[in-house]
């Protein structure tokens, strides 16, 4: 794959990967507008780089680890900014009151899209991307691991610790048979600035 | 099966990351353990929840225009972004079994990859590639199913396209389940057979947009079908409508051929 191939590679990737990039930056920051830079500074970064990217490999996994990394730098900015750890930031982000001053009946009520950002923010940045590629985005485990830069052993104690919190968190949605509950579709991601 | 690394089999079993023995296994665990596959059933529904969820997400307009003008994607040919259900539910209108019954008839001799322009040959060691990783990872498939009825019902929405109809076996090939593949850039169903004398795996994908070695036409349908070998093992490479279909095998070309005209013929 020469240079040219590996431009028309990427604009592909562009083409075809925009959207899961996006939503991937919407869940590690929880901030659209943020989430739009990070997915601008990922692509410029990509193709500053494609020089680096090794022809015939496949594009995606290099894009969403340049991206977690943008969105990590992101992360650690902003605590930086208001000297607070990044993952309670994110929770701070989304409004969020704790786990203990949070009546049951109103987290009852929460719709679905909210409820889950709440319950991805209570997950380290770590576990939301593993989160975020294994199950929305479906990469394999050692595409994820590779993207990661982690051990896949690694990768999947994380993602077990992650779907134990998410299932608890979610219980009241996850019918028992493996479907959601009726009636409760699924809501469009809001996102709270 | 609740604690430790029996679920983590279980996840790894619902995220279709098991070997085929231990997804037979699990699979045997969930019939007779109805707590087991309660929480089978939770795993797999937060899977469908996140994802529901995330779907609805696309990237703003003014991002993808600015993006595709900043790196000269052109807009004319810009493909819908995202791989689900966004390049259309398109319904398989006419059957693959007869193109392939004689268009494998047809088939090309093509000696390796002589001859070939740089992205067919990249497109077509796509596929061998993965066959050799398959076979390497003790053919792990995301799901055991013999029936390609049941098959088909899995993989439902998770395709952006119709699967059209396959035979669940043939020439003493038997399906054995299949695979959610993410190759060349799209999201593509991965059927694995097994034969006495080896393994076989049809992808069947959106040909949009790949380039692949051209084979010899057969004038009876309009189509053609190349054959290709890569350390041992044989490939047929043909479309069908919007369709592309590579069967890989480490059967040999004409068992291969045979085996390929019954299943989708």
């Amino acid at each position: 794959m020469g240079g040219e191939n590996v431009q028309d590679a990427f604009r592909k990737a562009v083409q075809t990967e925009l959207d899961a990039l996006y939503r991937t930056a919407c869940r590690m920051l929880f901030d659209r507008v943020e989430a739009e830079d990070a997915v601008q500074e990922t692509l410029h970064k990509a193709w500053r780089n494609l020089h680096r990217f090794t022809p015939g490999a496949e594009m995606r996994p290099w894009l969403f680890r340049i991206l977690n990394n943008t969105c990590l730098d992101h992360l650690r900015a902003r605590a930086r900014r208001k000297n607070v750890p990044f993952d309670a930031e994110t929770a701070d982000m989304l409004g969020l009151e704790s786990e203990e001053r949070r009546p049951d009946e109103f987290a009852a009520n929460l719709q679905l899209g909210r409820r889950i950002e709440a319950e991805m923010a209570k997950l380290s940045a770590d576990h939301r991307a593993v989160v975020q590629l294994v199950i929305v985005e479906q990469f394999s485990y050692e595409e994820a691991a590779q993207t990661l830069d982690i051990p896949v052993g690694t990768l999947r104690s994380r993602l077990s610790r992650a779907r134990a919190s998410l299932c608890a968190g979610l219980a009241d949605y996850l019918h028992s048979e493996g479907q959601p509950e009726p009636g409760r579709t699924p809501a469009r991601l809001r996102l709270v600035k | 099966m609740t604690t430790g690394k029996p679920v983590i089999e279980l996840e790894a079993y619902v995220d279709g990351e098991c070997s085929l023995d231990d997804s037979v296994r699990i699979r045997a665990e969930l019939e007779k353990d109805a707590a087991l596959a309660k929480s089978a059933g939770q795993l797999d529904a937060l899977n469908h929840v996140l994802r529901a969820e995330a779907e609805a997400e696309t990237a703003p307009d003014h991002l993808r225009a600015a993006m595709s003008a900043k790196y000269g994607v052109p807009t004319e040919a810009q493909a819908p972004s995202g791989w689900r259900g966004r390049l259309g539910r398109r319904g398989f209108l006419f059957g693959a079994g007869s193109a392939l019954a004689a268009g494998v008839a047809g088939v090309a001799v093509v000696s390796g990859f002589q001859g070939l322009g740089s992205q067919p040959e990249t497109a077509v060691e796509t596929f061998f590639h993965d066959f050799e990783t398959y076979l390497a990872k003790d053919k792990s498939i995301d799901i055991a199913e013999t029936s390609m009825i049941r098959l088909a019902e899995w993989y439902g929405s998770r395709l952006p396209f119709e699967l059209p109809p396959v035979g669940s076996s043939a020439k003493s090939a038997s399906l054995i389940g299949g695979r959610l593949c993410w190759l060349l850039e799209r999201r593509l169903a991965s059927l694995s057979y097994e034969a006495p004398e080896g393994s076989m795996v049809l992808y069947i994908m959106n040909g949009d947009g790949i380039a692949v070695p051209e084979g010899q036409e057969d004038p009876s349908i309009g189509r053609s079908v190349s054959w290709h070998r890569s350390s041992g093992n044989t490939s047929l490479v043909w479309r069908s409508g919007e369709l592309l279909y590579v069967m890989v095998s480490q059967l040999e070309l004409r068992r291969l051929m045979s085996v390929a005209r019954e299943l989708l013929g």
